[in-house]
């Protein structure tokens, strides 16, 4: 048997303990291999930065822990750090039952933690849990916050949160920033909060499969700028100065992953080539 | 560093169940079959008690106090769901599932037309083919962005254009055009696969960096399932012959 049809039936398994290799490598000791900012991720920072004191900013946690614990966990904490140095108000919420809990997560990370010392829980943010009906939900609450949900995580009336004085509903609110999973996101929130309030500015932090769909809402303006996955994220944190090196093995883990499949898509065409028209190999 | 027990504890069922769950790629078995069948359990289990938690303080509690009586009747519908157990009453549960799917559809199809069909067509529409910024002057690369958009949109909508017959003339032209499109959406597919692979490597990233916090859990959980899965299939080799 030829090296390339050799190659060609190599057990599955093989290329993912090559995987777990070579990912495992940088996480054991962090490579710093050269990372590039994409201009997204620096509108991303630019949108932020650009808000007015006083603008009240949706964070809209609508994550899967699986989401969470991969890509939008780096992306929401870096995105709650720059939003807490910030002189505005934010109304933490999810569509996702799954995400709600995350939020006090977030606010546990010791960058987001250090720059919500001085800001004071129900003057400049509140955390409204879990809204259910995914996109009925979002409808209702764009429609009236207050009788979609009477009171915030803990139970406390919305009329004892003093901030929450003046945000009746969705025409309140200056910006949204979805970090999302999945259905309900982005699109939705395009669909019954921007289609009521044209005015409101988006930022989506996606998962590095839903980019491709988003990509074509930031093209037409309807989103400013979106988070490119885990990449984003990184991308993102050195923007902010708050990048870690446990988030640059991460990067040089996915780095690493990304040149062991090339390798393979290579391989795997070049053998496809080599044994193309030999007797037993492709036709 | 000291850890304590209940950290530990938390460290090792992380491992388990992240070990379980990919030793799939190795062989099926019955420690992935674990993992999978409780993760089922616990995600159904937490959404109801969530679900149950929001009901009772959003919808019962002000019936019962008698603030808003009016939750009555979203409480009574919703109950026509236990109807689907029911042969004889099942269609009671068609209720609520028309309520349901109706109101969904109609707030999908309200917003789709404006946010997703018109203000993408208004945005292609007015797409410069000529870009020059007012302060770094005639901009090549966006230029060129605008046209490729302009021409893959064309050849991709010609590519489902199925109104011309291929053999006239006019089908020739959508023929050509339809042939970008096809590699214009090979191009996105590529794409697509390309961004899927990223979130699954992160994903497994994300795992990976926790197992490593602690090695013992990592390795001592990880050589316990791989000697499992080896036994398994050699019992299931063995049974076979």
């Amino acid at each position: 048997m030829s090296f390339w049809k050799k190659l060609e039936a190599v057990d599955a398994r093989i290329i993912y303990l090559i995987l777990w290799i070579a990912i495992g490598l940088p996480l054991l000791t962090p490579l710093y291999l050269p990372l590039s900012i994409s201009p997204d991720t620096v509108n991303y920072h630019k949108a932020i930065e650009a808000l007015p004191a006083g603008a009240v900013v949706a964070f809209g946690m609508d994550v899967s822990p699986a989401g969470y614990g991969g890509e939008l966990g780096p992306q929401a904490r870096a995105t709650a750090y720059h939003l807490f140095t910030k002189p505005i108000k934010i109304v933490f919420l999810s569509f996702w039952e799954t995400g709600a809990p995350l939020i006090q997560d977030v606010w546990k990370n010791r960058y987001v933690a250090d720059a919500m010392k001085d800001k004071k829980y129900g003057e400049d943010y509140v955390n409204l849990h879990w809204i259910p009906g995914t996109e009925t939900g979002m409808a209702a609450f764009a429609e009236d916050v207050w009788k979609t949900v009477p009171a915030d995580y803990k139970g406390t009336k919305l009329a004892d949160l003093p901030m929450m004085a003046k945000i009746k509903s969705v025409n309140d609110f200056a910006m949204l920033v979805c970090i999302e999973t999945g259905t309900p996101g982005g699109p939705e929130y395009l669909r019954q909060w921007q289609a009521r309030n044209r005015n409101l500015k988006m930022l989506v932090g996606s998962l590095g499969v839903s980019v491709p769909a988003n990509i074509a809402y930031m093209a037409s303006g309807q989103y400013i700028s979106i988070l490119r996955g885990g990449r984003g994220a990184t991308e993102y944190q050195y923007i902010l100065k708050i990048v870690t090196p446990t988030d640059v093995q991460g990067s040089d883990a996915m780095t690493m992953s990304h040149v062991v499949v090339l390798v393979f898509l290579l391989l795997g065409n070049l053998g496809y080539l080599a044994t193309k028209g030999q007797k037993g190999g492709k036709k | 560093m000291a850890v304590d027990l209940a950290t530990m504890l938390g460290i090792y069922v992380y491992a388990l169940f992240a070990l379980g769950a990919y030793s799939f790629t190795y062989k099926d078995n019955s420690f992935f079959k674990f993992a999978e069948h409780t993760y089922v359990a616990l995600s159904i289990a937490y959404n109801a008690s969530v679900a149950y938690g929001y009901i009772r303080f959003t919808a019962v509690q002000p019936v019962i106090t008698g603030k808003d009586a009016t939750f009555l009747i979203p409480l009574v519908i919703g109950a026509l769901f236990i109807f689907f157990f029911s042969k004889k009453y099942f269609w009671l549960y068609r209720f609520p599932i028309a309520i349901i799917t109706g109101t969904g559809m109609g707030l999908a199809m309200s917003g789709t037309i404006s946010a997703q069909f018109l203000d993408q067509v208004v945005a292609t529409v007015r797409l410069p083919l000529y870009v020059v910024d007012k302060v770094l002057g005639f901009r090549p690369m966006d230029t060129l962005n605008n046209w490729l958009i302009f021409i893959m949109v064309i050849g991709t909508l010609a590519y489902f254009f199925f109104s011309i017959t291929p053999e006239s003339s006019l089908g020739a032209v959508t023929g050509k055009l339809g042939l970008i499109g096809r590699w214009t959406m090979m191009v996105a597919f590529g794409s697509a696969f390309g961004n899927t692979v990223m979130t699954r490597m992160n994903l497994f990233i994300g795992v990976y960096k926790n197992l490593l916090r602690d090695y013992t859990s990592f390795l001592g959980l990880a050589a316990l399932i791989l000697v499992v899965a080896t036994l398994e299939g050699q019992r299931a080799k063995k049974s076979a012959q």
